[in-house]
């Protein structure tokens, strides 16, 4: 194990005031170096980096991630603080970033942690990457950011598996039409009578943007302007669901991996009659084009780095995605993406 | 980690160290694998292959960085206790650096496979030498690098239990570049031997065929048979078999055992052990015969005593002892029935019981041979006479006192008034038989009468003349005894001498001589009808 000098630090400690002021509720049993690898951002593929960082165990065995083999670590930080209930009040918790960095408060969801890479005001240099469920936006071009995809998601529409008002089936037109506020009782559209309860992630969220992009695409191209009674919502989070006492009448896009998750077990269910909404898309990670040669992102993202390997196939399949395959193999996996242009070759592992 | 932050950022810093010194993150190192384990790493072509059924046909040892280096990765010995799952690394040599802290790449997933004899391997796709770390590093080195490439066991936890090694050389960091790895040692397919053996009890010295049936059909080589842990010999693989007939096998329950030894594509095996149950070998019993060249002649005389030793099964061993009286004249041994005659000169005039003894060994038993006698004499002065003398033929005669001159005359006829014939007969005296042929020749004497005419028609046949009460005399002075002949009667009619009947008889072997014999000549049953006369036949007598 590699030590760095650590007698130096403790000599300076001793001899000056310690304020532990600055104090966050960032864990104190573990803080990422200047060497490491750190990311933020979206909700939907913050286990994909987890487990793709320190591994999780499929069937029987752990299955190592980067960081047993790796000398600088791939450190991801989940959207929302995961050591407490959603609906507590430390839900968006600050993080320290690297040690020696002003701690800041958790970035939540694609667009956030993008921000930290080139919004001015908003940009720190601690972050490496972020991770982002949609494609970039034209702001993100325009900074120069470079996306890597790695795996496929699966969107959907969920609703409360105890019960629900809804229909078996619900189309994207229909979707349309519910998200634009234009149909307000499930009875309208077959399901059982109720007033219809729309649930959408925050503005910011990759997943709402892919989210409304599929919208506008159903609707001949034009921007759906969404009803003011849209309920917003942590993504992929079954919690939304058992909280919200008119469940029965709730649904809301929901990533089918997550759905799969034991949190979501008898909390909600994935509507797949036939003609049901489901939309595959690319998830990536972002990192600035000034940082695109470091060796890191070749190391992690590109096509012949962890993400893309078969090393993590089984990982990134535990945190409910599809690997996508290398362009050896004929897959999208780790291709530099510079444009607004989502990648559409779902080809998977 | 530079400490050159000003006082106020010392809060952060607090925080550093308490992060550090709980933080146990440090680069992979060779450490992290275990210990280094002896055995070889297999690279195959196929995702359908491990060590089990691979050919030397599946092993790559190089190829372009353009696609996955292997399809399969395996090693050929077992990984330690407690492995539950391996997977593979790379590790990328860094200068001044411990290789036990260099940084490794892992170069596919894990996998819990396990084939037929508990040896991992991984068929999970494997990265490309285009994996980022490996490319750097070959660029680094200016083109070309060589790497440890370790197959990691580990157990449920991912920590390692122990790893195999190879070398990795990578030329050139982009799909065009090509890889290598050392060429591990030729695979062994591997092999089974049945044994059978062609009976399952024998008797010692019986020869037994121990068959080995090896396969699969394309083993060549040698299979050696052992009873326990003693070889018995070896036979040469065949079309899948090799025999091996032995009589040498251990009184007892030995258990055999074929160990076939491999050639250059299979592997050895032992056959599962055949025990054959071998019994000591019945008695055989023997029988001796002597025979002695002469069992005469002159005393001191050169004398070969020959023995011959015959087994009820096999051929004897054991030893023959010649023997006269109770005197030991040698021995010798006897081999396989073989036993070398005796020659001696040591039997002096008399009388001598010779006799052979045969005492035998293993499952032989001893034999005495009959007693044979042999009387020799001292030699004395010999002169040699020629003598001759000539025995004569002799000859036989039959003489009758009656002649045609002198008939015999029967009484005047007399008519039975009962049935009406005549009969009439008298004394016959003097058949004199004289035989004086050498060789003891024995004589049969015979009558016949001819028919009985009266010279003017009237006649009756021979049948109805008899020679009857013939009895033999002795002639006085002569060895010819009169008991030595037989008389035999033929009554008149109901025997009649129409053709010859034999009267009298003298034995062959008996003593020549003279026999006197008479009986009484008759005619009876005459028929009336006859006419009157005096009838005249002729009685012919004949002697062989």
């Amino acid at each position: 194990m590699k030590r760095t000098k650590v007698a130096t630090v403790a000599a300076v400690l001793l001899t000056g005031a310690i304020s532990l002021a600055g104090a966050s509720s960032a864990s104190a049993d573990f803080a990422p170096q200047a060497r490491d690898v750190v990311g933020v951002g979206s909700d939907t593929i913050q286990y994909a980096l987890n487990y793709a960082a320190d591994g999780v165990k499929v069937g029987a065995n752990f299955s190592p991630g980067y960081n047993a083999a790796a000398d600088a670590r791939l450190v991801s930080f989940n959207a929302l603080n995961p050591s407490v209930a959603t609906t507590d009040a430390n839900i968006h918790d600050t993080i320290t970033l690297k040690s020696g960095t002003t701690p800041i408060v958790r970035p939540d969801g694609s667009g956030a942690g993008k921000k930290l890479l080139y919004l001015a005001g908003t940009e720190n240099a601690a972050v490496n990457f972020a991770r982002s469920s949609s494609a970039l936006s034209a702001a993100e071009v325009t900074a120069n950011l470079k996306a890597y995809p790695f795996a496929v998601d699966k969107l959907a529409i969920a609703v409360a598996a105890p019960g629900t008002n809804a229909p078996a089936a619900i189309t994207i037109a229909q979707l349309v039409s519910i998200y634009s506020g234009a149909t307000t009782n499930w009875n309208q559209i077959g399901g059982t009578s109720g007033t219809i309860v729309a649930m959408i992630p925050q503005a910011g969220s990759g997943t709402r943007a892919f989210f409304e992009s599929q919208l506008q695409a159903a609707n001949g191209g034009t921007a759906v302007v969404l009803s003011t009674g849209l309920v917003t919502v942590q993504e992929h989070d079954p919690s939304v669901f058992t909280t919200n006492p008119n469940a029965v009448n709730a649904i809301a896009p929901f990533s089918i991996g997550r759905a799969g998750f034991a949190n979501a077990t008898g909390v909600v269910r994935i509507l797949n009659g036939a003609g049901s909404f489901q939309a595959s898309r690319a998830v990536y990670d972002v990192v600035r084009g000034a940082d695109a040669n470091k060796a890191y992102v070749a190391t992690l993202f590109g096509s012949d780095g962890f993400l893309c390997s078969s090393s993590a196939t089984a990982l990134i399949k535990a945190a409910g995605l599809d690997q996508m395959a290398s362009p050896i193999d004929g897959g999208a996996c780790g291709t530099q993406v510079s444009t607004t242009a989502a990648v559409t070759n779902f080809a998977v592992n | 980690m530079r400490i050159l932050k000003p006082l106020a950022a010392l809060a952060a810093s607090s925080l550093l160290l308490t992060g550090l010194a709980v933080a146990t993150a440090g680069s992979a190192s060779a450490a992290d694998d275990g210990p280094l384990l002896p055995g070889n790493i297999y690279l195959f072509n196929s995702k359908t292959v491990s060590l089990n059924n691979a050919t030397n046909a599946n092993i790559v040892t190089s190829g372009t960085n353009l696609t996955r280096p292997w399809s399969t990765i395996a090693v050929d010995q077992v990984c330690p206790a407690g492995t539950t799952q391996n997977f593979t690394r790379v590790r990328i040599p860094q200068v001044g650096v411990n290789p036990i802290s260099w940084d490794e790449v892992q170069f596919n997933a894990t996998s819990t496979e396990l084939d037929a004899l508990g040896r991992s391997y991984n068929s999970t796709n494997s990265n490309p030498m285009t994996s980022a770390k490996v490319a750097a590093y070959v660029l680094a080195q200016g083109g070309t690098a060589t790497l440890p490439l370790a197959f990691v066991c580990a157990d449920p936890m991912a920590v390692a239990t122990g790893y195999f090694e190879s070398t990795l050389t990578v030329v050139g960091n982009t799909s065009a570049g090509t890889w290598s790895v050392p060429t591990p040692p030729a695979i062994l397919a591997g092999t089974t031997v049945g044994l059978t053996a062609s009976a399952s009890s024998v008797e010692s010295g019986s020869p037994v065929t121990l068959t080995a049936a090896v396969a699969p059909a394309a083993a060549t080589g040698t299979v050696e048979f052992f009873a326990g842990a003693a070889s018995l010999g070896s036979a040469p693989v065949a079309a899948g078999s090799a025999a091996l007939t032995t009589s040498t096998l251990p009184v007892g329950t030995p258990s055999i055992t074929a160990v076939y030894s491999g050639d250059a594509n299979n592997g050895a095996s032992t056959s599962a052990p055949v025990v054959v149950t071998v019994t000591a070998v019945a008695a055989r019993s023997t029988t001796t015969v002597l025979a002695v060249s002469a069992v005469t002649g002159f005393a001191n005389a050169s004398i070969t005593l020959t023995p011959t030793v015959t087994a009820s099964l096999g051929a004897a061993d054991g030893t023959v002892t010649f023997k006269d009286g109770a005197t030991t004249l040698g021995s010798v041994p006897c081999v396989a029935g073989v036993a070398a005659p005796l020659t001696t000169n040591a039997l002096a005039a008399g009388v001598h019981n010779l006799v052979a003894e045969f005492v035998g060994s293993g499952p032989y038993t001893n034999s005495t041979s009959a007693v044979v006698e042999a009387t020799y004499e001292n030699e004395g002065a010999v002169d040699l006479q020629t003598v001759v003398v000539t025995i004569p033929q002799g000859s036989i005669t039959i003489t009758t006192p009656y002649t045609e001159g002198a008939p015999l005359e029967l009484s005047e006829a007399v008519l039975d008034p009962t049935d009406s014939t005549y009969s009439a007969s008298a004394p016959f005296e003097n058949i004199v038989i004289t035989d004086t042929r050498a060789g003891q020749l024995g004589f049969t004497a015979s009558v016949m009468s001819g028919a009985f005419t009266n010279g003017s028609g009237g006649s009756f046949s021979g049948k109805h003349a008899g020679l009857t009460g013939v009895a033999a005399t002795q002639v006085a002075g002569n060895a010819l005894l009169a008991t030595q002949v037989t008389p035999t009667q033929n009554a008149p009619f109901t025997v009649g001498l129409a053709t010859p009947k034999v009267f009298a008889t003298h034995a062959a072997g008996t003593t020549n001589g003279t026999a006197h014999l008479a009986g009484t000549f008759g005619i009876d049953q005459v028929p009336s009808s006859v006419t009157t006369g005096l009838y005249t036949a002729t009685v012919t007598f004949t002697a062989v």
